[in-house]
């Protein structure tokens, strides 16, 4: 899977927000924090729900099962507004 | 997500909107697709010529320069664009460009470079309308 290329991602200090250009069918903005900005990143090249979460688990100090959650419903709210190419 | 708020609502509940342009009326400074933007909530200070700024106009939402500053409203007109527009109020007038990224880099409306370019836009108008009128007229010589 990866970010579907008419999402464009913006880091902040505070935030990362991802923002669709006017090709894309979804017209909001995703605001979320470093883990967001994280997943992002690792989403614009090809990628796997798997190794998002082992690239996550090497960069934060949290516990598993929160990473893999947060990946889960990341990836399905990016899915949901056409985000990802799966 | 922020769905279902308008960009008023989404400008008093951050502050700022990062978003992107759809057109060509930015061009260079803003290609669609490419580029973004970031607008801060307009507070009660008048804007500058100069200025990047996101108004509201017969319900549509449109980011354009501002060339002049009048005393009971603004003309304005886009960096591409052969028009101005009159008319546009304070009250219409919903947030100021801060920043924006532009092939992947972000540049402050504070920068020199950025400064110098808003002055040659905002002091041109007349100029950059004409030459942009002419360019279209000898596109349609040529194409006969």
């Amino acid at each position: 899977m990866k970010l579907n290329k008419e999402f464009l991602i913006h880091k902040t200090d505070k935030e990362t927000v991802l923002v669709p250009t006017g090709n894309a069918a979804f017209s909001g903005v995703v605001r979320g924090n470093k883990t967001l900005g994280a997943i992002l990143e690792l989403l614009t090249k090809e990628t796997t729900k798997e190794k998002i979460i082992s690239a996550l688990k090497e960069r934060f100090d949290a516990p598993e099962d929160k990473i893999e959650e947060d990946v889960a419903k990341a990836l399905s709210e990016l899915s949901k507004i056409g985000a990802l190419d799966e | 997500m922020n769905k279902g708020i308008s960009y008023e609502e989404y400008l008093e509940k951050y502050g700022s909107l990062t978003y992107t342009n759809v057109g060509t009326s930015m061009m260079p400074l803003l290609k669609q697709g490419r580029d973004l933007f970031t607008v801060t909530k307009k507070g009660e200070k008048r804007c500058k010529r100069g200025d990047v700024v996101l108004y509201k106009k017969g319900g549509k939402y449109v980011l354009h320069r501002i060339v002049k500053v009048r005393e009971h409203d603004y003309v304005i007109m886009g960096d591409n664009c052969v028009s101005k527009e009159t008319g546009i109020r304070d009250i219409d007038i919903i947030g100021v460009m801060t920043e924006y990224k532009r092939n992947g880099k972000l540049h402050s409306v504070t920068d020199k470079g950025c400064r110098v370019y808003s002055y040659i836009m905002s002091h041109t108008p007349a100029v950059r309308g004409a030459a942009k009128k002419a360019a279209l007229k000898l596109k349609r010589v040529v194409k006969r």
